[in-house]
């Protein structure tokens, strides 16, 4: 699992800032500002005009701006954006080149307090619009697709909304999915000046627990979060913004996955994607998982049933976070390889699998609850002849 | 899996109870209807057709507000929409937003056209609804002057989707007139741009090379009747001077080959002969490559207002036979479906409603087709061009060479048509659950009872529908291998 | 209820426990084989009268299945009653451009939203 986050030890006094990662010293000058040079020769040491420098452990500099290259963050490389507190020498890792899935953080704070959630909320303002926006400016325009997420990135409206348009402006290119209770867009003018941004491409991906409202409520733990979500999506749709629904499944709501799809399929038809998704137990998922935890195997009936209803009503989609062996073979079709790569793993034993290469993994976060029908796949071949 | 997990501290939360409503509250009701069926159990659908089926007792004490809340079928009934409690509100907003596409094809407006080109025909089908006339008549023709008002007031139907319907008459004997309107409104649509469908109802027995090509290269496609194998086919659709069914099947190859086999679709009429060979009709099908079927009931508009007609239970009987033949080739790996039935089960499990014509309430008449006889008079529905064929022009809404769009259109007579027969308001219907899947069908009603309104406890076309999708409903529910290949239709 | 010796059967009710309305609605189902008469008693009670159209049925299934049928028309009305007025905010809302059931969701939309409020005030009724 890839580490996004460490500590330099060494320090220097200035004020935080967000830069790119480059290993070329011959960048144009104009761009050294904003950039932070990998230093992995010696040579490259004595340039000037970056932002920072970061260095393996042998080298040195004279210069101030300098950091240690902590070995969790050896996989740093060119076009990684990164948010640096000198002070502090704290490094995070907020977009990666490499990476299929990057999500960029706009608050950690929420207005919900789902009892599944994986990266729990904090409290305190935390505005971090304008961090993201400098990030938008740093990312490469090729990207294709940025996730936007926190907490609840619609907690500050105005941040939001100028962040939507910095990505449209900037990074034309690049599909958006916002991941969002969408309780915030109950408010119609909110969706509507969503909606005039005009994106190419934006997606707004809202948990669904249940289709009743009790338990999606008891699950997101506040009253009224199941109409506010149900009147933010159809808000989002009047305003022509396409949106996603997203159902973890655990222990509190597998039981409730048929009469759930038939309340999709009648009620959120309009919906362009259903995302039907595996429990990450991590965060407040662990500490709950006595009440949580469940095998897929044994809601596996409900969960072929639940992706068969939509299919022939024609609805797209798509079975998240499970990995192939525990799936029947007519929904491998559903399965995406949906865990993000710097948090997926696979066990020993999926050494021998033949469809190892088609599976999404499970999650390297998740502390061991995996289900315990993991084993490898041998595919049936038909006799020759 | 032997990974060390390590302890959390298990986090204060809110249980259920904080978030449902109390049971001292109480709950409210939502708008539905029910009835009874034939198994005991009672039909529960609300306002958009979505269904549940509860014990006598259980319904009573919904009614009565004494259903136990947060209980499994308190639920249910919650989760579809029956009732609601003060956890919840949005139901209110889904509901109307689901209303409003049930009937979405209103606000369309008309988008069926249905253009006869010609009265004539070479054949003569034992239960002809239109009394057509011999192939050398050609005062039975549609001339070009008419044609082109009949594609002036297609384009005045605000509709985006238009299909333009051929029918007749065999429409193939006017070939010229079919592609002067095929033409002119694909002219006009350059500017227009609204999604245009053709279909060309034919008997298919008259086509040619030249008629392949142009079908072909103008996209149009294909529906012709096939009523069985060559006996039965024969029997029920003689030529005037020799069997179709020959020829029938050539040329369904042709065209098949020429733009494909989903292009191509057939449907059949069942006659007295009909009834005992539901097995060898759908075998027919299949043996030309077709993958589904419409299984039509006697109109009982000329001739096939014979004596020679059957019950309605006799046809229910029919049905059921090919129906459950159609589920076993399904079960045995053939794609196959029936397409009333397929409607039906869009109108039931989907948030969808339908353009098809019978089935629709307010009833489409006008509002969702109109008709364009030969001599460029113009009716509501299909039927009701029957029906003057029989000498009763009750529902004539005007002619095109001196009645302008307005005048036809918006007549108080169409308004009044519509607007009096809505099954929500009408005796029997109104209380119906199968309300949500049914639909007003005046002229046959008008017809068969002498009321546009009709007498549904002897209406055949509420026998005929009540069975059918109560059938289907205990398919649906009772049927683990029956219900899946009914949702694949959808 | 009674079956007489002649195929006509018939039913008694008190229209204080079912009112005409359900009776009447209930008798409707049953025309498709029997003639159905009523006939006054006195204020509160009413006699209904099946005579059969052709061969007669079983009567005594048929006086259950009507007497069912009052019943599942009384509980029709007390249905309908309850939900008349919330049918009508529903498919008032099915049609209306703006929303009817959370105008305080709305307030910003300008003056779109309250020109039509207007219109639908001033609407000759």
């Amino acid at each position: 699992m890839l580490c996004l986050h460490a500590v330099s030890k060494r320090t220097y006094d200035a004020p935080p800032f967000v830069g790119r990662v480059t290993t070329n010293s011959n960048r144009p000058a104009p761009l050294r500002d904003r950039e932070v040079l990998l230093c992995s020769d010696p040579s490259s040491v004595q340039v000037t005009g970056f932002r920072a420098y970061l260095l393996a452990q042998h080298q040195d500099r004279a210069d101030g701006a300098v950091f240690n290259l902590p070995p969790a963050l050896s996989h740093l490389s060119d076009g990684d954006v990164i948010k640096v507190h000198p002070r502090a020498g704290d490094i995070r890792v907020l977009y990666r080149r490499a990476s299929g899935s990057n999500t960029l953080l706009l608050t950690e704070q929420c207005n919900c307090a789902c009892i599944m959630c994986c990266q729990p909320p904090k409290a305190g303002d935390d505005d971090r619009t304008e961090e993201v926006l400098q990030t938008i400016e740093l990312i490469h325009p090729a990207t294709k697709e940025l996730g936007l997420s926190g907490g609840e990135p619609t907690l500050y409206p105005d941040g939001l909304l100028r962040v939507i348009q910095k990505a449209k402006s900037y990074l034309p290119m690049t599909a958006l999915h916002l991941l969002s209770n969408a309780r915030e867009f109950k408010h119609l003018r909110f969706a509507e000046r969503l909606g005039s941004i005009r994106h190419p491409d934006l997606v707004v991906g809202v948990p669904i627990h249940a289709d009743i409202a009790d338990l999606h409520d008891w699950i997101a733990q506040r009253r009224g979060a199941f109409d506010e979500a149900i009147l933010g999506l159809m808000n989002l749709r009047r305003c022509g913004i396409r949106v996603e629904v997203r159902v973890v499944v655990h222990r509190l709501n597998a039981g409730r996955l048929v009469p759930l799809s038939r309340f999709i399929g009648r009620n959120l038809a309009f919906c362009t994607h259903i995302a039907i998704m595996g429990m990450e137990v991590h965060g407040w998922a662990l500490a709950q998982r006595q009440q949580l935890w469940i095998d897929p195997k044994e809601y596996g009936s409900a969960l072929r049933e639940a992706v068969r209803h939509l299919a022939f009503l024609g609805l797209r989609v798509s079975i998240f976070n499970h990995p192939l062996c525990v799936l029947e073979t007519d929904m491998w079709g559903f399965a995406c390889r949906s865990i993000s790569d710097w948090k997926v793993l696979y066990l020993p034993v999926c050494d021998t699998c033949q469809v190892r290469h088609r599976c999404g993994g499970l999650f390297a976060t998740s502390h061991g609850y995996h289900s315990a029908a993991i084993t490898p796949v041998r595919l049936q071949t038909t006799a020759p002849g | 899996m032997s990974v060390p997990r390590p302890t959390g501290t298990p986090l204060k939360t809110l249980p259920l109870e904080a978030f449902q409503a109390p049971s001292a509250q109480g709950y409210a009701l939502l708008p539905f209807r029910f009835a009874p069926i034939p198994t005991g159990e009672y039909l529960l659908t609300n306002i958009v057709g979505e269904y549940i089926l509860l014990h006598r007792t259980d319904l009573t004490a919904l009614i009565t507000h004494k259903l136990p809340m947060h209980s499994p079928i308190y639920d249910l009934l919650k989760s579809k929409h029956f009732l609601l409690d003060g956890a919840s509100s949005v139901a209110l907003d889904l509901l109307a937003a689901k209303y409003r596409t049930k009937l979405a094809s209103l606000s369309s407006f008309t988008g069926l056209h249905i253009v006869v080109p010609t009265l004539r025909c070479n054949s003569s089908c034992v239960y002809c609804q239109v009394s057509s006339q011999s192939p050398e008549r050609t005062k039975y023709d549609m001339t070009e002057q008419i044609a082109d008002r009949v594609v002036e007031f297609i384009f005045r139907s605000p509709s985006q989707s238009l299909k333009v319907e051929f029918q007749g008459g065999e429409p193939l004997l006017n070939f010229p007139i079919l592609q002067r309107i095929v033409e002119r409104t694909s002219q006009l649509n350059s500017a227009r741009k609204r999604d245009i469908e053709f279909v060309v109802c034919t008997n298919l027995t008259l086509l040619t090379q030249e008629m392949i090509t142009y079908i072909r290269e103008h996209n149009l496609l294909v529906s012709t009747s096939l009523d069985g194998p060559a006996d039965l086919h024969n029997h029920n659709r003689p030529g005037r001077s020799k069997p179709t069914h020959d020829t029938v099947v050539r040329n369904i190859r042709m065209l098949q080959e020429a733009i494909g086999l989903s292009r191509v679709s057939a449907l059949m009429t069942t006659t007295r002969a009909s009834l005992d060979q539901p097995e060898r009709i759908i075998d027919e099908y299949v043996r030309l490559g077709f993958r589904s079927i419409f299984l039509r009931i006697l109109n009982p508009y000329g001739r096939a207002a014979s004596p020679d007609a059957y019950s309605v239970e006799e046809w229910l009987r029919f049905y059921s036979r090919a129906l459950d033949h159609i589920l076993h080739l399904n079960y045995n790996g053939l794609s196959f479906r029936e397409e009333y039935t397929a409607i039906i089960l869009r109108k039931m499990l989907t948030p969808y409603g339908t353009g098809f014509v019978d089935l629709q309430s307010p009833a489409a008449l006008g509002i969702g087709v109109l008709v364009y006889d030969y001599d460029g008079n113009v009716y509501p529905s299909d039927e009701s061009r029957m029906l003057a064929a029989m000498g009763d022009s009750a529902f004539l809404l005007g002619n095109l060479l001196h009645d302008s769009y307005q005048q036809i259109v918006c007549s108080d007579k169409l308004v009044a048509l519509v607007r009096d027969t809505m099954l929500e308001g009408v005796p029997q219907c109104a209380d119906c659950p199968l309300l949500a899947f049914c639909g007003a069908d005046p002229v046959r009603h008008y017809r068969l009872q002498g009321d546009l309104i009709g007498h549904k406890p002897t209406s055949e076309f509420c026998k005929k529908n009540m069975e059918i999708m109560y059938g289907l409903i205990h398919l649906i529910e009772h049927d683990a291998g029956a219900s899946p290949v009914l949702y694949s239709w959808l | 209820m009674e079956a007489s010796a002649n195929t006509s059967c018939s039913a008694r009710f008190d229209v204080r426990v079912h009112s005409l309305s359900a009776i009447k609605k209930a008798a409707y189902k049953f025309t498709h084989a029997f003639s159905v008469r009523f006939e006054t008693v006195d204020q509160d009670h009413v006699i209904v009268r099946f005579l059969p159209l052709q061969a007669p049925t079983a009567p005594l299934d048929l006086l259950d299945a009507f007497h069912n049928e009052v019943l599942d028309q009384d509980l029709r009305e007390h249905l309908a009653e309850e939900t008349k007025g919330i049918r009508d905010l529903i498919i008032a809302q099915a049609f209306s451009p703006i929303s009817l059931l959370h105008p305080e969701l709305e307030t910003e939309q300008g003056e779109r939203a309250q020109a039509y409020r207007n219109t639908l005030e001033n609407a000759p009724t």
